[in-house]
């Protein structure tokens, strides 16, 4: 059996890569055919890529330390986000009337895209602290709007029976609210670090500073490198997927009991 | 029937109070703050009849933006549930493309659509551009929401119909495709709401005068802060009305699955 799965999984690896070199033959197909200044081969950007790397970029900023900057963001913004969103959408949902009676402020403020922030964040905040809020605005929502829904989702039975046994408040929300409601906590916090991470880009056109992987690519956009461009792109988009798997994996490991109590 | 009446009446009044709560306390901080960068809801209320009234620096009034953007946005929702709802019924149907191609497919789902700006500024034209950008926020929502419906639905309902003899074509149109619409509905929901918080990133490619991105980018370059509140303001409150009318139509069109859920 387990020697079945092995083999459907290197399958599956196998399709993978042929599908990847098929779509990077049809991208060199498509570079023949347009033969623009600004349509890089594949070639070219694995070479702007190995610059960056080796060498840095034109202000000699290496790709390792764009990705660290940024990272380094992320985290800030994401880590406010946990720290207000969890334990204000645990309140909030314990306390349904609190939501209901300030929608008028919180869901508005929701659609506003965090790009939109960024002309108050200048004239605002300074330093570190842009990149943080913008990044917390992104994050924010999906973790707070997250866990106060899957407080209101726990199975009313469960909160009921140790009610009637007499149970306290204070040993509902420990013993059955917290437990019940923190594998769609980390869900939402799955969710919110991958919009964190795809508020980079707006976090970084603040300016100022040198270094960050949306700074490389605005940079780069100024000097009209497509193959430069691609190699930021394409780095943002594999951390993002790996960012996001490793989160499923922890996931998956935590609440193992998860899968074994449903029934 | 009287109760949920006097209930509804409460909400509102709470919710107009902690509103009439959040417009003094930003007047004392306004006060307190008495820098220029930091408008009060006094100067944003009179920026607001300006903008109704005269327009902007150019006279364009701000339902003229609205307009431009809402066209903007709903092109590219509409592209992108054209490609994606039928992409995600077909890549749900058949897994195994899924599975063969995720390596292309999810790395792109974390790129955000502002790092695909200089992409679309060199590669397309004109309202394309707009369509773009707006498209690949709200694409991979809808598709990857699709997606895993299909993939969910309930296999007792599939198996029953082919043991009595069900050809595929039914199983697909009477079956699956009706089990995962109200989850394609939700999928739409979340994407019309994400592209039209896009609606900035895509209107900071510029060229064009007209759009509610482009009021704040404006405004923010003159340093009116007064009008960039105004435009953030107008784009929250219409995202959150898009949200709230999709939300009653999807619960009027839905209406028979409260109702038929068991578990």
């Amino acid at each position: 059996m387990e020697e079945k799965i092995n083999r459907e999984k290197y399958k599956t690896l196998g399709y993978n890569v042929l599908t990847l070199f098929l779509f990077l033959a049809i991208w060199t197909l498509a570079y023949w055919l347009i033969k623009s200044p600004f349509f890089p081969s594949p070639l070219m950007v694995f070479n702007a890529f190995l610059e960056l790397l080796i060498h840095g970029d034109i202000e000699d900023v290496k790709l390792g330390m764009h990705i660290q900057q940024s990272l380094w963001r992320i985290f800030g913004g994401f880590t406010a986000a946990c720290i207000l969103g969890i334990p204000l959408g645990l309140l909030m949902g314990l306390y349904g009337r609190v939501y209901d009676s300030t929608k008028v402020l919180i869901e508005p403020i929701r659609f506003i895209p965090p790009v939109a922030w960024i002309p108050l964040v200048i004239v605002l905040l300074v330093g570190y602290f842009r990149f943080v809020f913008i990044i917390w605005l992104g994050a924010f929502f999906p973790i707070f709007i997250g866990t106060l829904l899957s407080v209101r989702g726990v199975n009313p039975l469960h909160i009921e029976v140790p009610k009637s046994f007499g149970a306290s408040r204070f040993y509902i929300i420990r013993n059955i609210v917290l437990p019940s409601v923190l594998p769609e906590v980390l869900t939402s916090m799955r969710v919110g670090l991958g919009i964190a991470w795809e508020c980079i880009m707006a976090a970084e056109m603040i300016g100022g500073e040198r270094v960050g992987i949306g700074i490389m690519i605005l940079k780069y956009a100024q000097l009209i490198r497509m193959d430069a461009i691609i190699v930021g792109i394409i780095v943002i988009g594999i951390i993002g997927f790996g960012l996001n798997e490793i989160f499923i994996f922890v996931e998956k490991r935590i609440f193992r009991w998860k899968e074994v109590v449903s029934i | 029937m009287g109760s949920n009446y006097v209930e509804r009446v409460k909400v509102f009044s709470y919710n107009l109070i902690s509103l009439t709560l959040f417009i003094i306390l930003w007047f004392w901080v306004a006060r307190w703050q008495a820098s220029p960068f930091f408008a009060s809801p006094a100067e944003i209320a009179q920026g607001f009849m300006q903008m109704v009234t005269v327009g902007d620096e150019e006279g364009i009034t701000i339902f003229m933006h609205l307009w431009q953007s809402i066209i903007r946005v709903f092109s590219g929702f509409g592209a992108a549930c054209v490609l994606g709802i039928p992409g995600g019924l077909v890549l749900g149907l058949f897994p195994f493309i899924y599975n063969r191609t995720r390596i292309i497919i999810e790395p792109v789902r974390f790129i955000s659509p502002i790092a695909w700006i200089p992409v679309a500024i060199v590669l397309l034209v004109g309202f394309t551009r707009y369509v773009f950008v707006i498209w690949v926020a709200s694409f991979f929502p809808i598709f990857i929401t699709t997606l895993w419906s299909v993939r969910n639905v309930n296999l007792i309902h599939i198996n029953v119909a082919r043991v009595a003899g069900a050809s595929r074509w039914f199983v697909i149109t009477r079956i699956i495709v009706p089990a995962t619409l109200p989850y394609i509905a939700g999928g739409m929901r979340v994407s019309l709401g994400i592209s039209w918080m896009c609606i900035v990133a895509a209107e900071m490619i510029g060229g064009e005068m007209v759009g509610i991105g482009r009021l704040i980018l404006k405004s923010s370059m003159m340093h009116r802060m007064d009008l960039v509140v105004v435009g953030m303001l107008t784009i929250g409150i219409l995202g959150y009305c898009l949200n709230e009318i999709f939300i009653r139509v999807e619960k009027r069109i839905f209406r028979w699955r409260a109702a038929v859920s068991i578990d």
